[in-house]
């Protein structure tokens, strides 16, 4: 079944088209969730509402763009809508961050799931900015709005979340080093 | 790579599964009622639009002028403004000849084709004025080929054009335009016959193509001389273009239809009043109808039909209206009794009632009624393969009275002209009736599909206005059937 049978199965509400979808989607967009939300349980409260969304609306798919990276954008969205009622700057602390570069090739070594559980252990703030603008190409001032922060503050988050990352996946790295 | 770039790629790749049945918890929260009450958010546009129909539907009776007849035409006469109305037959008549005019081919008869009326003035002239300015465009088209053929530089415009209106529009004798046809005649003969016999196969491939153009160019009032044949066609294609598919398709028509149907029906006229009664069914009464429908998906299986349709009921029919029995008022001292509307008759047996036994009284009429419908009829598909769809149709149509003609009863049951002033029961204006049938639909070529609707129509209430204490029901069964014209 191609992708275009399969979203019109979909907008006609056929129970095997919606299964396939979801089948062939969930974990992709479980993970989505995963990277914004504090917990499994919430991640899976934005997969449910999320997935409505996209029964609901696939009509408006227009095939303009892959299926899955406008999904994705429906789960991403769901969270932020979910996170902005929360107070994002509450997470935040003082870290023993670090200026030293990472190296290219330590990213190479570790795989997707290391690096979203390093992601889903950032505070919330820096989490859900560096995640607006690192993956899903948000500018400062979209994030800002979207989230009801300064400007600033999401300049501020993002290299924070920025320097986080780089001390984990040094830790990391050092350890797979370690290990060879 | 930059450090996000990488990160967002092992990012995507991620894939990790909910540990509960999240599937199962969405279809929970999406009810049937909740993805209706989604899909009406969705399509406000397409149930805007069913509205407007509907609109427009009801708008049709103020629109449409039921005075005017058929069958008359209102001719003035501009020469001493007297104003007369022309009959059937005459209409019929002026019809005839404009036809004729309008059919006289330049190129076959010769003369005089215009000339039977004489005086040509006020409104006929103009109507044969119309006539024959189509009828010479198609001739100029005529005399532009036949010009192009013989090689002749003379415009038929000139030819034409020019000869059937003089400075002030006023027709001109047909028998100069004849004659200078004929000159093209004796042109397109006397003058390239070598490149005629050189060029034989191309020109008979051009003038099919011609014969095919002239016949869909002729429905075009008023058209003007063009300069070319390819204006010609470009014109042709604007003109099909024009039919906005595009946005029927974007506020969600899936199709549209035209069709006619037949209807047996079963009326009945029940009542009783001031000591008469009827309870009477009305034989050989049968409907048709036609109109336009135009489909809309709604979810799922439903599509609603809707569309306008005018609908006409013959009544050929015969009341039998019926004493009943009388509570006499028996005067003992006069030998008499009192029978309502009737005259004293002598007491024959001192009985508490009096009983007419078999006097009643039939007459008979034929009735018509016409009204403009509005349906609204949800389809729910059944069976579908690659050729055939069934569905059931269960809906609604409102009924806007159009026109009646014939004979109604008054208070006490006796026959009167339906139209007559103060005719107490008369049709009501509106009226709703429900019906119930079966869809199948058959494709008969891409985007082409016929259509058979076998269905039963109950009128709901009384069809009449409720004034002389009788009430009439009608029933039809029948069939409507038609093409319809797939968009999606």
């Amino acid at each position: 079944m191609t992708e275009e049978e399969l979203v019109k199965g979909c907008i006609k509400e056929k129970r095997s088209s919606q299964d396939m979808l979801y089948n062939l989607y969930a974990g992709k967009l479980m993970a989505v969730c995963f990277r914004y939300m504090d917990s499994r349980m919430d991640a899976e409260d934005v997969l449910q509402e999320g997935f409505i969304k996209i029964f609901d609306n696939i009509s408006k798919f227009k095939f303009q763009g892959s299926l899955e990276g406008w999904m994705k954008r429906i789960m991403a969205n769901t969270a932020i809508n979910k996170l902005r009622k929360k107070d994002l700057l509450r997470g935040t602390q003082d870290t023993s961050l670090v200026d030293k570069q990472v190296d290219d090739g330590i990213i190479d070594k570790i795989d997707g799931d290391k690096l979203l559980a390093i992601i889903h252990a950032l505070p919330t703030g820096y989490r859900t900015v560096f995640n607006m603008f690192v993956v899903e190409g948000y500018s400062h001032r979209e994030i800002a709005m979207e989230l009801g922060i300064e400007e600033v503050s999401s300049r501020t988050q993002l290299t924070k979340a920025k320097k986080v990352l780089q001390k984990q996946i040094l830790e990391l790295g050092g350890f797979i080093e370690n290990e060879f | 790579m930059s450090f996000e770039n990488k990160i967002t790629d092992k990012l995507n790749e991620v894939s990790m599964m909910p540990s509960s049945d999240i599937m199962s918890m969405v279809r929970k929260k999406r009810t049937p009622f909740y993805i209706f009450k989604n899909h009406l958010s969705l399509h406000k546009v397409r149930y805007g639009a069913v509205a407007v129909l509907g609109l427009l539907a009801l708008s049709a009776p103020f629109v449409l002028d039921t005075s005017k007849n058929a069958e008359t035409i209102v001719v003035k006469d501009s020469g001493n403004n007297n104003t007369t109305i022309l009959e059937s037959e005459d209409n019929k008549e002026v019809a005839q000849s404009l036809n004729a005019e309008d059919e006289t081919s330049p190129f076959e008869t010769g003369t005089n084709a215009g000339e039977s009326k004489g005086d040509n003035k006020g409104a006929i002239e103009l109507k044969r004025t119309e006539a024959l300015v189509q009828s010479s465009d198609r001739r100029n088209f005529s005399a532009e080929r036949k010009d192009r053929e013989t090689g002749h530089d003379k415009s038929p415009s000139k030819v034409f054009g020019e000869k059937v209106k003089d400075e002030k529009g006023k027709l001109l004798g047909k028998g100069e335009e004849i004659v200078n046809s004929n000159d093209v005649i004796n042109m397109e003969g006397s003058d390239k016959e070598s490149e005629l016999s050189s060029d034989k196969n191309q020109r008979e491939l051009d003038r099919r193509e011609f014969v095919q153009m002239e016949r869909i160019l002729v429905p075009i009032a008023n058209i003007e001389y063009l300069e070319n044949k390819r204006e010609l066609e470009d014109r042709t294609i604007v003109s099909k273009a024009n039919i906005p598919v595009k946005d029927l398709k974007k506020i969600g028509v899936n199709f549209i239809g035209i069709g006619a149907g037949y209807y047996y029906d079963h009326n009945l006229i029940v009542g009783g009043t001031m000591g008469y009664h009827i309870k009477e069914s009305l034989g050989k009464s049968s409907s048709t109808s036609y109109g336009l429908s135009i489909g809309l998906s709604l979810y799922k299986k439903w599509t609603l039909q809707t569309g306008v349709e005018v609908f006409t009921r013959k009544e050929d029919f015969s009341y039998l209206k019926r004493s009943e029995n009388y509570v006499l008022k028996i005067d003992t001292v006069n030998g008499k009794i009192h029978i309502p509307g009737q005259p004293d008759k002598d007491v024959v047996r001192y009985d508490s009632t009096y009983h007419n036994d078999g006097k009643h009284q039939r007459f008979a009429a034929l009735n018509k009624t016409s009204y403009v419908e509005l349906p609204i009829v949800l389809s729910y598909n059944l069976f579908t393969n690659r050729k055939l769809k069934i569905g059931v149709n269960p809906g609604l149509r409102l009924g806007l009275l159009q026109a009646q003609t014939g004979l109604t009863l008054n208070e006490i049951y006796s026959p009167v002209n339906i139209k007559s002033e103060g005719s107490v029961n008369q049709h009501k204006s509106i009226n709703l009736s429900a019906e119930l049938g079966l869809d199948f639909d058959y494709k008969l070529a891409p985007g082409v599909n016929f259509f058979l609707q076998p269905k039963v129509r109950r009128g709901v209430g009384n069809l009449m206005e409720d004034k002389a204490g009788f009430e009439k029901s009608n029933t039809s069964f029948g069939v409507f059937s038609g093409i319809r014209f797939q968009l999606n």
